[in-house]
């Protein structure tokens, strides 16, 4: 048993180091909020993709950049809405 | 399984910057500019006499650069900058200018390779330059502890200042003096948002490091408006404050540590946020330089009395980043259309709206022309380059481009080759055939006479303030001058095919016959040599003693074939005379003698060639000698002479015509430079690496230097019965580029007949037509407002045997509709379902691609009539298509590139090969029957192919096949696969050059435009991979990425060779030359020259 609870402790420090590391557990909604933060901090940090949007969207860079970052924040709703939803 | 191997060079570098930033990099007073692009440092420098920017060197990173910042220590003379990139390194670099290069002091690694969500990017370095701080969008922040001993700048390990759960939009470094350094971040904490719906809330973070404890701590953490975007730091110390800006969406805040709080509204529009912002410290103050997403600038200032004011300062375009110099100058590195260099005027300040309270009213202000800025240069910029197209009615090297986004939009005509400045172009009384300048004493500094050769005379014109013919320069005017020589003091020989005259003060004092019936066939000269080349095959060989007279070598040397042509080259400095003479004959040869008077025309070396010399030239290039050959038939081949052997090596061959090669020197930058004339004019060079490029000017017949003090450095050129004089502008240049402005941001570019079809959609939508003959738009057409073009192509309709455009719009409708191509006048729309994103012409009816439809269209009178219509269920989106025969490649959104086959049974198209890997298709070609090249939103370049055992002659029998994995029965070979760091938008399939071999031609978004030229022999394609491996081994690259990682960012490289790379070989320095050297097994020479001659061969 107290294997268990260690191995536990392991996997929660290694989650927190390296985020987007996932298990059984790993719920729809955590895995979907991981890959869009993934995808938005892909586009900030590529300059030209970051211009190919800032084209589409008509939206300076610098201000692109500072909604990209800010729909990270919360990309997939909150927990409790996937509840509802299911 | 047939392969396909590519070698990429890039011809036009990315012009999108990243970011620019301001240091004394050299180490010397002047303050250099250095923007970075996604994977180049440029280094600028601005003449302040002149205003103008100067490009001092630009620099391949080979990794995408995400942050720069340069760094100096207290108390040092010398910036270094400090670079974040993909390769998971934080990167010092230093600048070398002399080599024209940045060496890497430090290459710190802290993350994994790669863009990625934690890996710390944005760099902010305390302005004592004690420390960086690097952080990441999400979580990870480091700090590095900076120091100087001894051996210069060192380093510490990084110190974690890591926050989970929280994102970081803006991070910076405090202003603190002496004091420990502080940091300052603008956060979202998103921890609470995930459990339940609440909105998200901003902090500002300061952060102090500790330098006694080597520690950093989150000092204290504040609430600020959830619009926040943007910290600048606060000058502090002895000049000011310390603390930080906080600008959110309208209003601009000032906090500190010690809880101040000032806020000040920004004058304009309602949603106006800062988008970038400088402090400038004066001799007792400081301002700062805001600007919004509008463009605008404002200066603000923090009182002495704690209140801040603001003034509207001007309208620029709107920047990625500025930097204000000491100068008095301001670089705006504009973030589309060209960059800008300003010179302040005054420092504007009328105006001012002043605030102290923490309820700011809001104000408008009125927009003006410049007027504390002036323009005085710009640095021409590509990015964002849209859409592109190659002409085929102009000369073969001729490109289009749509560039800028609204009112930054340019129409751009880029011709492959160096341009050239006209001074004038007189017309001659006939046909020209050669042309000399020459000054008449040894110490005149600029030419005296321009000469001018025709079949039966001569024409002497006097270079001054004006051109003016003289008949008095002793110079014989009833014979065709075949060379034109100042000799000795005084004189001046004037060559013609029945002998030479020797000319002093303008009268001919003295001759020399070849023996009766006897010509001259070749000629070479110095100001103390002469040799002539006879028809009875004999050479004859003078020299001019100081009292000018000519002095004939007692004996004749007697070849045993036609002389060609022959060369002495110049004289040494502090030598009497050039020590070899290169005679080319007949026989395919050329032979090296010796002029030294012990050993006068003793034959030293004899090379053989695949044709008869037409023209030789020895001239110094790059250090040294060469001998530069031109072929009669059309080949122009350099190589360098070792004099004391005489042999010839290094040979670097390139084909320019059809026509019997003619070589002549003349000077640019102090550097020699050769101008070799065949069926189009080129210049060679080796201001950078070895380049032979087409010169922008007419064939010309002959041509040579001009020296005047008007133009110090010009060309003088005949072609037909016209005289041309010019200069040449910068060989730094891929391409010429000429621009205009069009209203809106271009989407597409179409060609008929002569004129080309602009297509804008931006704030409007336009379809305009451009005379490719006058350059100039000749009708334009507004569609209606609030509908916008999505994308149009040029359609035959074989019913109607015509040929129309079609536009693609959406609006409240979808709609397609058809227009006249004579005036443009809308014919008849019609409705479709869903916005369609391409268009085509498929025998003889026009195909639409949207959603995941396929529909064929035939001309109506009213309307389109639909013919047929496939739902292809295995696709997303369809946005690009092209057809090649019955068979259509469809790009897709998601599901990269589909090939489909017309069935007209079934009034279908069926699916027939698809591709395994899922690709945002931004652009394709079909390169042949069997083979797609297309390129995605990632950056990627690939190559697909039909598989040999798929077939789609039975139409029938392959819509029975069974789809395989859900897709089509077949699945496509990826032949090619390549990371270009930029999003290709266009592919051409063309041949540049005449005589060049057809070459895909890529443009992407950043501006850039490169070549994949297909490799052609096994022995190339082996040779070419084993020196790209050794380059990828030996050479450490300035950031530590790995090459082949960088080049396989997405997908693994395959069958592409990095022409960039390779061609660094000829920049390395000797140590890691022999590393590849040695890995490779192959001679430096044979490697330098196999890398030039996949260039040379089609470029």
């Amino acid at each position: 048993m107290a294997d268990k609870v260690r191995e536990q402790q392991v996997y929660n420090q290694l989650k927190s180091r390296h985020i987007g590391l996932g298990d059984e557990t790993t719920t729809k909604h955590e895995w979907m909020t991981n890959v869009h933060r993934d995808s938005y901090a892909s586009a900030v940090g590529h300059p030209s993709m970051l211009t190919y949007l800032s084209i589409a969207h008509d939206t300076p860079k610098a201000v692109l950049r500072t909604q990209l970052i800010e729909k990270m924040a919360n990309p997939c709703g909150s927990k409790s809405n996937e509840t509802h939803n299911e | 399984m047939s392969e396909l191997t590519l070698y990429n060079i890039t011809l036009e570098r990315q012009s999108a910057s990243v970011q620019c930033c301001l240091g004394n990099f050299s180490g010397t007073k002047k303050q250099e500019i250095i923007t970075a692009s996604s994977n180049e440092l440029v280094v600028y420098r601005v003449d302040s006499s002149s205003g103008s920017l100067q490009q001092l060197f630009t620099f391949k990173l080979f990794s995408t650069v995400r942050s720069i910042a340069p760094v100096r220590i207290a108390g040092t003379t010398t910036h270094y900058l400090c670079v974040s990139s993909d390769s998971g390194n934080l990167t010092v670099l230093s600048m070398d200018l002399q080599n024209k290069r940045f060496t890497a002091l430090f290459n710190e690694p802290h993350s994994k390779s790669g863009i990625r969500r934690l890996t710390p990017s944005e760099i902010t370095v305390d302005p004592k330059g004690r420390a960086v701080m690097v952080s990441a969008i999400e979580k990870n922040r480091l700090v590095y502890v900076m120091n100087r001993d001894d051996t210069g700048l060192t380093i510490s390990s990084p110190l974690e200042a890591h926050r989970s759960r929280h994102l970081s939009l803006s991070t910076v470094a405090l202003d603190v003096g002496y004091e420990n350094p502080q940091f300052a971040s603008l956060e979202i904490d998103y921890s609470d948002l995930e459990l339940s719906d609440i909105d998200m809330k901003k902090q500002l973070t300061f952060y102090e490091l500790d330098l006694g404890l080597n520690h950093v701590v989150k000092k204290h953490s504040e609430q600020v408006p959830e619009t926040s975007n943007l910290l600048i730091p606060v000058p502090g110390g002895s000049d000011g404050p310390s603390g930080v800006l906080v600008c959110s969406s309208n209003k601009i805040s000032y906090r500190n540590l010690y809880g101040d709080k000032l806020s000040i509204s920004i004058p304009g529009e309602d949603d106006t946020v800062i988008t970038y912002g400088v402090s400038h410290k004066l001799k007792n103050e400081f301002f700062f330089l805001l600007q919004t997403n509008y463009g605008d600038l404002f200066k603000l200032e923090l009182l002495k009395d704690m209140s801040l004011s603001i003034s509207y300062f001007d309208t620029i375009q709107l920047c990625t980043s500025f930097v204000i110099l000491k100068s008095g100058f301001l670089y705006a590195d504009a973030e589309t259309g060209d960059k800008q260099l300003f010179q302040f005027e005054k420092l504007g300040g009328d105006m001012t709206y002043k605030s102290t309270n923490d309820n700011p009213v809001r104000t408008w202000f009125a927009r003006t022309e410049l007027q504390n800025l002036s323009l005085v240069d710009v640095v021409e910029s590509l990015a964002p380059m849209i859409s592109s197209h190659i002409t085929p009615n102009k000369s073969s090297n001729c490109l289009f481009s749509l560039n800028g986004v609204k009112d930054s939009s340019t129409l751009r005509m880029l011709q492959y080759g160096v341009s050239i400045s006209e001074i004038v172009e007189p017309d001659l009384p006939a046909t020209a055939t050669r042309c000399f300048t020459t000054k008449t004493d040894k110490s005149d500094e600029f030419d005296k006479y321009l000469i001018i050769s025709f079949e039966d005379r001569t024409l002497v014109l006097t270079i001054g303030e004006s051109v003016e013919e003289v008949t008095d320069s002793g110079i014989d005017l009833s014979v065709e001058t075949l060379g034109i020589q100042q000799a000795g003091q005084s004189s001046i020989l004037q060559i013609h095919k029945d002998g030479v005259n020797v000319i002093k003060n303008n009268t001919i004092v003295n001759h020399w016959y070849p023996p009766a019936g006897i010509k001259l066939t070749a000629l070479s000269s110095t100001n103390t040599q002469l040799a002539l080349g006879l028809s009875n095959e004999d050479l004859v060989y003078f020299e001019i003693d100081q009292d000018d007279n000519l002095i004939e070598w007692n004996e004749h040397k007697h070849m045993s074939c036609k002389i060609t042509s022959m060369s002495l080259g110049e004289i040494p400095d502090g030598l009497r005379r050039s020590s070899t003479l290169v005679v080319g004959c007949a026989d395919s040869t050329i032979r090296v003698l010796s002029t030294d008077p012990k050993s006068t025309l003793e034959s030293i070396s004899l090379q053989a060639l695949s044709s008869v010399p037409s023209s030789l030239l020895i001239c110094n290039m790059n250090n040294q000698l060469c001998v530069h050959i031109g072929l009669e038939n059309g080949v122009y081949v350099r190589t360098v002479l070792d004099v004391k052997s005489g042999d010839l090596s290094s040979t670097k061959q390139k084909y320019l015509g059809n026509r019997p090669v003619i070589l002549t020197k003349t000077r640019l930058n102090k550097e020699n430079v050769v101008i070799a004339l065949s069926a189009t004019t080129w210049i060679v060079h080796e201001m950078e690496s070895f380049k032979v490029q087409p010169l922008l000017i007419e064939p010309l017949a002959y041509s040579t230097s001009f020296h005047s003090e008007d133009c110090p450095e010009g060309l003088v050129g005949v072609y037909k019965r016209k005289l041309v004089i010019c200069t040449i502008d910068s060989l730094t240049q891929t391409f010429k580029k000429d621009s205009l402005q069009i209203q809106t941001t271009g989407k597409l570019l179409l060609e008929d007949d002569k004129y080309l079809y602009i297509i804008l959609s931006g704030e409007g939508s336009y379809i305009q037509k451009f005379n490719e003959n006058t350059n100039e738009i000749e009708k334009s057409v507004e569609i209606p407002k609030g509908t916008k073009i999505v994308t149009a192509n040029m359609v035959h309709f074989q019913s109607k045997n015509a040929k129309y455009l079609v536009c693609s719009s959406t609006g409240e409708e979808n709609l397609l509709s058809v227009y006249d191509l004579n005036d443009l006048s809308l014919i008849h729309s019609t409705k479709i379902p869903e916005q369609c994103h391409c268009l085509g012409e498929f025998q003889g009816k026009l195909i639409a691609g949207y959603g995941c439809y396929l529909r064929l269209f035939d001309m109506g009178v009213k309307q389109l009539l639909s013919k047929s219509n496939t739902h292809l269920k295995t696709l997303s989106s369809i946005v690009r298509l092209d057809v090649q025969g019955s068979r259509v490649a469809i790009g897709d959104i998601r599901d990269s590139i589909t090939l489909v086959t017309f069935s007209h049974e079934m009034n279908a198209f069926v699916l027939f090969v698809d591709d395994i890997v899922t690709r945002h298709v931004t652009s394709l070609k079909f390169l042949d029957y069997n083979t797609v090249v297309g390129g995605d939103k990632f950056g990627n370049v690939f190559v697909l192919r039909v598989p040999e055992s798929a077939s789609d002659d039975d139409v029938g029998y392959l819509s029975t096949k069974p789809l395989s994995t859900n897709g089509a029965p077949f699945k496509f070979n990826t032949l090619c696969q390549f990371y270009l760091d930029d999003i290709p938008m266009s592919f051409h399939k063309t041949n540049f050059t005449p005589g060049g071999r057809d070459i895909i031609v890529y443009t992407c978004l950043l501006g850039t435009v490169g070549a994949l030229i297909p490799l052609i022999t096994m022995s190339d394609i082996k040779f070419l991979k084993s020196v790209e491996k050794a380059m990828r081994d030996s050479l450490e690259l300035p950031t530590g990425r790995m090459h082949l990682k960088y080049r396989g960012y997405y997908a693994p490289v395959k069958n592409v060779i990095d022409g960039d790379l390779l061609e660094l070989f000829d920049t390395l320095d000797s140590n890691s030359q022999d590393l590849v050297i040695s890995e490779t097994g192959r001679k430096k020479e044979e490697i330098s020259r196999r890398v030039y001659d996949v260039r040379l061969g089609s470029l």
